[in-house]
């Protein structure tokens, strides 16, 4: 369990990982890191990012760019920002990144969201778990 | 051509892998071979499965269905083994090859008409012939011209 | 009885991978050509997978992660995302395959043609991945697939030279009228076989659907050790009696109608319907499988929520990856083409997959931060190294036997 104070390499123990909830259900991947440069010139993940505008950038060649260019183009903002979870909501690291939020008040999930209305949810029986 | 082209016109060629059997009597001969070999395959799934048959082991509609794909498959390899331009000293092969085919494709016709009528005695008859059919078969790597 | 079921996860999985569609013609067709010669390529298979399988097994106990999730977080985006496509391509092509196999021995049980059979088996698929839980589809399809025992027993009948038999497997070596290189080729396909990557995917995913904790690494292995030995033994029959059947008459196995003929001239028509039964269980479960590995692989990737163990609207994205799937393979079934010659076509891409998907998995399982104490001993280390060479090598080989053979010929 790493708390997130202690100076460590957020690219090992950070980025690919998936987030979870407070009940320990998916949420997203940190599909990348905001920075900020502090006072004393130290670096602190002010935020993890995450979705397609985060990836994007991240996948090297053609289809980073083509993957950016769709998602701008699906945003209704001009200059759309992506999915982003306040690193004061990390509570702890292991082989996930927890967050204490529940997952709905994060909204990072556009997608989820358009797939439920749009499709899932047309579905009888799309309210009963296994 | 440059050598840089030739190379690669030989490498295209080796892995397709194939030099038309029309002018090389040797490679015509294998051809043979391999379409007999094939036949004998189906042949011998159809003695099989008919024999499964009389002894009342499969069922009617299985039977039918091994006899027919078998009957496909042999077809489809001896269409493709006649159409092929034999070079002009196989023409020997060429009959030996085509005549066990042939017969071997009228015994596998009537098994399958037998079978489909389950009519056990024209089964019994189409037994013995694509036995007969299937040892030709099995006799032609030794006695193919 | 419980405890039966409770290896019904393993058994399943182990269908799916050892005598699928395609392995189910694969492995009569290496006895009719082979005779057991190759046998020893499913022991090393069985060995490999079950190595693999329990480290995917214990992080997705101790961790609650599953295969997917941690492939991109140790290869990175880039390599990762080459892994995904590699082994989607060979999850979703198999799927494609399974659908289409469960037709064909609907078409063999009725003489209702395949193309037919495709859309309704792709409804009633999808259906069931929708609505009946993971459990009931894991002890229905795990049990139900056990009929393809009846290749076990067949041989047991057929009273072969037992002799014979052992005098195959200890040569390894082709037959007469094969070469090097096909024998090869079917090493190659037999060792993909055991070891493709959707079966990791599936069981480490189907641990966490069950909710498996530290405390299940136990019924975790039973699963592991029983499941997957089984499906080996289960190929080895379906070869065994091809070998005993077709070999000496010199017929090569083509076709899905072929591979239970033995069985009936052992066991008469009671043997010959419980292998068909057989067939439809093994590729509707092997469909079932694939399917939802599909979802899995790709939710697991991005980080979305995924499962049946949740409500389908709260894992929206996943299930709509389901049903593309289950839509897209239709039309692809409908051009009649060879659902045999699909799976042929995903061992290319299985070469690919294979070293990405394995290599994470033997570096999580040594990683604290996931394992905490249940970490790789050394006994797994050394297994798991030595096997990832093997892999390595695999997938050098195959694509080059693969041009060489013409598959196989």
């Amino acid at each position: 369990m790493t708390p997130l104070r202690a100076s460590y390499d957020a690219g090992l123990h950070l980025l690919d990982r998936q987030i979870v909830d407070h009940e320990d259900l998916p949420v997203a991947n940190v599909d990348d890191i905001e920075l900020l440069e502090r006072a004393d010139g130290r670096l602190a993940v002010s935020a993890l990012l995450t979705g397609p505008g985060a990836l994007g950038p991240r996948t090297p060649g053609r289809l980073g760019s083509w993957t950016v260019a769709v998602w701008r183009r699906l945003r209704p903002d001009p200059d759309p920002r992506p999915g982003r979870i306040e690193a004061r909501l990390v509570t702890h690291t292991d082989s996930a990144v927890h967050v204490s939020a529940r997952a709905r008040d994060l909204s990072v999930d556009g997608f989820e969201q358009w797939a439920r209305a749009q499709v899932i949810e047309k579905i009888p029986g799309a309210g009963r778990a296994d | 051509m440059t050598a840089r082209a030739a190379v690669a016109v030989l490498a295209v060629a080796a892995l397709v892998g194939c030099a038309t059997p029309e002018g090389d009597p040797g490679a015509y001969r294998d051809e043979a071979l391999s379409t007999l070999k094939a036949a004998h395959s189906a042949v011998e799934w159809v003695h099989i499965t008919v024999g499964a048959r009389l002894d009342d082991k499969i069922f009617a509609r299985s039977a039918d269905d091994c006899v027919s794909s078998a009957e496909d498959s042999l077809s489809g390899a001896a269409g493709t083994f006649v159409g092929l331009q034999p070079p002009r000293s196989s023409d020997e092969v060429r009959d030996a090859a085509t005549k066990l085919l042939s017969d071997a494709q009228d015994a596998v016709e009537d098994a399958r008409i037998a079978v489909r009528r389950d009519d056990r005695a024209a089964m019994r008859q189409a037994y013995t012939a694509v036995a007969h059919a299937s040892q030709a078969l099995g006799r032609a790597a030794e006695e193919l011209p | 009885m419980k405890h039966i079921f409770a290896v019904a996860l393993g058994v399943l999985t182990a269908i799916g991978g050892f005598v699928d569609i395609g392995d189910l013609v694969t492995n009569a067709l290496v006895g009719s050509r082979f005779g057991l010669s190759l046998a020893w390529v499913v022991v090393v298979g069985v060995v490999g997978i079950c190595v693999f399988s329990e480290m995917s097994g214990r992080v997705a106990a101790v961790s609650g992660r599953a295969t997917f999730d941690l492939v991109r977080e140790r290869l990175g985006p880039r390599v990762g995302l080459a892994n995904l496509v590699a082994s989607m391509a060979v999850t979703f092509l198999t799927f494609i395959a399974e659908i289409g196999g469960v037709a064909l021995a609907l078409e063999l049980a009725t003489s209702v043609n395949e193309v037919l059979w495709v859309p309704v088996v792709a409804a009633v698929l999808w259906i069931v991945l929708w609505r009946v839980r993971f459990k009931v589809l894991e002890n229905v399809f795990g049990l139900l697939g056990l009929a393809l025992v009846v290749f076990a027993v067949a041989l047991w009948q057929l009273n072969p030279d037992w002799g014979g038999l052992w005098q195959q497997v200890t040569s390894p070596m082709p037959t007469p009228g094969e070469g090097w290189a096909q024998y090869g080729y079917y090493a190659v396909a037999l060792f993909g076989a055991a070891l493709t990557p959707y079966e990791v995917f599936f069981f480490s995913s189907g641990g966490v659907e069950e909710r498996w904790t530290a405390k299940d690494v136990g019924t975790m292995r039973v699963n592991v050790f029983l499941g997957f030995p089984l499906g080996g033994l289960l190929s080895l029959s379906i070869a065994a009696v091809a070998a005993v059947v077709f070999l000496p008459a010199e017929v090569q196995v083509e076709a899905l109608a072929q591979v239970p003929l033995p069985v009936a001239l052992a066991l008469g028509k009671l043997g010959l319907a419980i292998a068909l039964i057989g067939f439809f269980a093994a590729t509707f479960g092997a469909a079932c499988e694939t399917g939802l590995s599909v979802g899995y692989s790709i939710a697991q990737f991005y980080g979305w929520r995924w499962g049946k163990f949740v409500p389908p609207r709260q894992a929206a994205r996943f299930h709509l990856v389901v049903l593309l799937s289950t839509v897209l393979a239709v039309p692809v079934l409908l051009t009649t083409v060879d659902p045999i010659a699909v799976t042929e076509y995903s061992v290319v891409f299985s070469a690919l997959a294979l070293p990405l998907t394995y290599l994470p998995i033997l570096v999580i399982a040594n990683d604290p931060d996931y394992m905490g104490e249940r970490v790789n001993g050394r006994l797994a280390n050394a297994l798991g190294t030595v096997y990832l060479v093997v892999i390595v090598v695999v997938s050098v080989a195959a694509i080059p036997l693969m041009i060489i053979t013409k598959g196989g010929q």
